[in-house]
């Protein structure tokens, strides 16, 4: 379908659904496509259609079945899950505290497999003080 | 020592322009002044703070059982945007940028839930009925998607219009002031969209 066609078909078809009788809207088809079958169908087509889309897009977004699915979802995902750190990747979090949280990782250099757990402090708890107390 | 919380803060800065809300504000009004460019930097901000958004709206309503788009949107626009300094088209240039972020938010979300159901067999299994609504949703949104991209290659300002009405949540008012049209322009438009996204649907299904 081109461009120009596709608006032909446009304009035939929303003055089409302005005429209610289905004597005069034949006759205006008639009319308007001139003959041309192609078109007549297309827009005939369309007609139909219109009357069986009432109910596209009629409801709200997202009924009740669906929000906790889509909340939970966003709430899941912490962004840096998967996210390498020196040579692990943070696999899962397996703690949460005042200091930060605590995750499974995984060594992804490709040297050996190891997994360990891995403690990211807080920002704001990230203090000479407390970032002593990781240094070996 | 004394920390404050990321809450307090937030709490805190709420009623004022935070740098951050200056920055976003300078952005959309180049992007409005015909910077295209601009869009590349605003896309993910409104993207995280949608989804920052979506999240916290649900938790909070959780007896309201319908995700409002256009709640969200408005809400981003509020907190995000300067109001003393942005006109109307401005706003609408902003809520175009929502409408397409709520868009990929959506059917992305709607694709892994197929995804995710199809792997598991689940449907056939599956004795619960609000588990089978929400996957039939799901599909009903990826195929309204891909309808969308073939209508935006025969006729774009329809695909924008649904997009923005449907995905977006805007009003017909709300959207024939960001497509630059009267509204019932844009109402007549949505009819020729709706009925030609019905066919496109059957089609691919049959």
């Amino acid at each position: 379908m081109s461009p120009q066609n596709w608006d032909k078909i446009k304009e035939i078809f929303l003055d089409a659904i302005e005429i209610d009788a289905p004597d005069e809207r034949a006759d205006f088809l008639t009319k308007a496509c001139a003959g041309d079958q192609e078109l007549r169908g297309e827009v005939e087509k369309l007609i139909v259609q219109d009357k069986e889309a009432e109910s596209l897009m009629n409801q709200p977004l997202i009924e009740e079945s669906g929000i906790y699915d889509l909340a939970s979802s966003i709430d899941d995902r912490d962004p840096l899950l998967g996210k390498i750190i020196g040579a692990y990747r943070l696999e899962k979090e397996i703690g949460r505290g005042g200091m930060g949280t605590v995750y499974i990782a995984e060594r992804a250099d490709g040297f050996f497999r190891q997994r360990v757990a891995v403690k990211l402090i807080k920002r704001g708890m990230d203090t000479d003080f407390i970032l002593r107390r990781f240094r070996p | 020592m004394f920390i404050l919380s990321d809450k307090y803060l937030k709490s805190f800065y709420k009623n004022y322009n935070t740098p951050e809300q200056e920055n976003i504000t300078e952005l959309l009004l180049e992007f409005s002044n015909g910077k295209a460019i601009a869009v590349d930097a605003l896309l993910p901000i409104v993207y995280d703070e949608l989804k920052r958004l979506a999240s916290n709206y649900l938790r909070r309503e959780r007896s309201n059982h319908t995700l409002q788009p256009t709640a969200l949107v408005h809400e981003a626009y509020i907190r995000m945007i300067d109001q003393t300094r942005v006109n109307w088209q401005n706003r609408a240039h902003f809520f175009g940028i929502a409408a397409n972020v709520m868009r990929r938010i959506l059917v992305d979300h709607a694709r892994q839930r197929n995804a995710e159901k199809r792997g598991a067999e689940f449907q056939k299994f599956s004795l619960d009925e609000n588990v089978d609504k929400a996957v039939e949703l799901s599909s009903e949104m990826v195929a309204l998607d891909d309808a969308l991209k073939e209508l935006a290659k025969v006729d774009p300002n329809n695909a924008r219009l649904v997009e923005l009405r449907y995905f977006g949540g805007l009003t017909f008012e709300e959207t024939a002031e960001v497509m630059n049209v009267s509204v019932i322009t844009a109402k007549r438009h949505w009819r020729v969209a709706r009925a030609w996204l019905y066919g496109q649907i059957n089609q691919t299904a049959q």
